[in-house]
């Protein structure tokens, strides 16, 4: 194989096609830029999609039906019940199933020609560079900060291209990284934000079909890639604005300082990407790394109401009395803590802990709203479900708050213990 | 004193009550960013770090130009220039 001059490999021989292939990839081979050689060096091309979710699912469908003869599919996820809004690999009848196993039944639906390569789990440290050096591009369609900086790396030390997605809102981001030694994901964003500071989809929702339009162009510039042709989005941003349909472009340079690209790299190896981010999984149970602690929602209504019948652990009332104002409670030597719901309005409206004290500010707000959130007093965080929460009770605990929890399992936990305390339809 | 065009991502919305656009004058950008942030100052952590500095998620374009590839913030605008930000987003 010949490098292209985007550093792709060029298909090799064995890859003519049958008459089958000839059929079906007719309106390909009469455009000059495809022809038959070039549907051939795709049927050769090996694609690895990062994520079959709402970016990875048009990009593996139009990849699939494009011929790119062999597509790897990394992704740990079952799908659920609210991918389906945008993630079209996957049905209803597919629920609760790994997402690897409908994309390949999809996929070989679409075109039984293309060879499907699942990977049910998660693409980390220990696996991306023996996986990603199976393929001639990768396609990046995760959905969060340490698996876009370790696909970034992994691709830069690999020597493959990076065809980069992104989405949040109405809001799209699509470049491609990584070729003829161009601009990579750290050129452009050294550091992920704080964690905490920028929602994901789930917290701050996607408009469906906005994947569908930067996902498939994630799949033309792979294409274009494989087949050397036209321009990639290389060396520029593509910024789509879907309420007002309008594409911004910016400058990409490479940064010689880049720590991966530049001209004196430090990142060698894949590092460890949760610590980089500061999204580093808990470390001890009820525990954090960033010394976040859980808290029990039975204790939660203890310390919130000054009924401490509950049997408390020794240690942690120690800690908190360590920190907490004793005016509050004289008799027991503790404070009512600051309780923060970072939820939004209308999860508020639904139900919320304001009978315990509860205070909102959505997590969007959380930054810049930080005179509402008392200092020298505990602070207890909570959301739905715990994530949200924790998220930004590391970014409180990184602004120095030195006592911060949050309540395991969120208020949907509340809701399962206790429900006497939560302000139903108030 | 020039008057200069904001653009703001769809991520800082609710910070600014839905505006996406707004404008803040000044001589240089130090003072229009500075204008920002006094008129919008729900904006500043989202940009800035406690010591002033872009932070490191964030992007801010004057009329194309990566503000980090400038020499400092203290040349001149002009009216009618304008200002993009755009920040990283994580979503797939």
């Amino acid at each position: 194989m010949s490098p292209t001059k985007t550093g792709v490999p060029r298909a090799g021989p064995g890859a003519a096609l049958d008459r089958a292939e000839t059929a079906r990839y007719a309106r390909h081979l009469v455009l000059p830029e495809v022809g038959r050689e070039g549907q051939e060096r795709l049927k050769a091309a090996r694609v690895l999609l990062v994520g079959a979710g709402g970016l990875g699912s048009p990009a593996a469908l139009y990849l699939a039906a494009a011929g790119v003869g062999t597509l790897g599919v990394v992704d740990p996820d079952v799908v659920d019940v609210t991918n389906l809004q945008r993630q079209i690999l996957h049905g209803t009848s597919d629920l609760g199933g790994l997402k690897v196993a409908s994309a390949k039944e999809t996929l070989h639906d679409v075109n039984p020609h293309v060879h499907v390569e699942p990977y049910p789990e998660k693409l980390t440290s220990d696996n991306a560079m023996e996986i990603v050096a199976e393929y001639d591009v990768v396609v990046d369609g995760s959905d969060n900060f340490p698996t876009r900086y370790l696909v970034n790396d992994a691709c830069v030390l690999s020597g493959r291209p990076n065809v980069y997605g992104s989405v949040y809102r109405w809001e799209g981001q699509l470049a491609v990284f990584g070729v003829e030694g161009g601009p990579c994901y750290r050129c452009l964003f050294r550091e992920p934000p704080p964690p905490g500071m920028v929602p994901n989809c789930a917290e701050a929702g996607v408009f469906g079909a906005l994947p569908g339009v930067i996902g498939a162009a994630q799949a033309m510039e792979t294409i274009k890639l494989l087949l050397d042709v036209g321009q990639p989005v290389a060396g520029r941003l593509q910024i789509f604005d879907a309420l007002a349909y309008r594409w911004r472009e910016i400058e990409v340079r490479r940064d010689p300082g880049c720590p991966v690209c530049g001209d004196r790299p430090t990142v060698t190896a894949p590092v460890d990407y949760d610590l980089f981010c500061g999204t580093a999984p808990t470390a001890t149970p009820g525990r954090d790394e960033n010394g976040v602690a859980q808290l029990d929602p039975g204790d939660l209504i203890a310390v919130m109401t000054g009924n401490t019948s509950r049997t408390w652990d020794p240690a942690d009332l120690l800690r908190l009395n360590l920190a907490w104002d004793p005016t509050d409670y004289p008799d027991l030597g503790f404070a009512r803590p600051f309780l923060l719901d970072v939820r939004e309005p209308i999860e508020w409206d639904a139900m919320n802990l304001a009978r315990l004290g509860a205070v909102l500010v959505p997590m969007g707000q959380v930054p810049e709203r930080l005179d509402k959130i008392p200092r020298g007093r505990p602070v207890v965080v909570y959301c739905h479900s715990g994530v949200r929460s924790l998220e930004v009770a590391n970014f409180l605990a990184a602004q120095g708050y030195d006592e911060v929890r949050n309540l395991e399992g969120g208020i949907a936990a509340v809701l399962e213990t206790n429900p006497e305390v939560l302000g139903l339809g108030e | 004193m020039p008057s200069v065009t904001i653009a703001l991502p769809a991520l800082l919305e609710p910070v600014t009550g839905g505006v996406r656009e707004l404008s803040a004058s000044g001589e240089t950008l130090r003072d229009v960013f500075g204008n920002l942030v006094r008129r919008e100052p729900r904006l500043k952590p989202h940009l800035f770090d406690e010591s002033g500095r872009l932070r490191e998620h964030v992007l801010c374009f004057h009329n194309g130009v990566n503000t980090r590839w400038l020499d400092g913030w203290d040349g001149p605008v002009a009216e009618g220039d304008t200002v993009l930000f755009m920040q990283a987003v994580s979503g797939g």
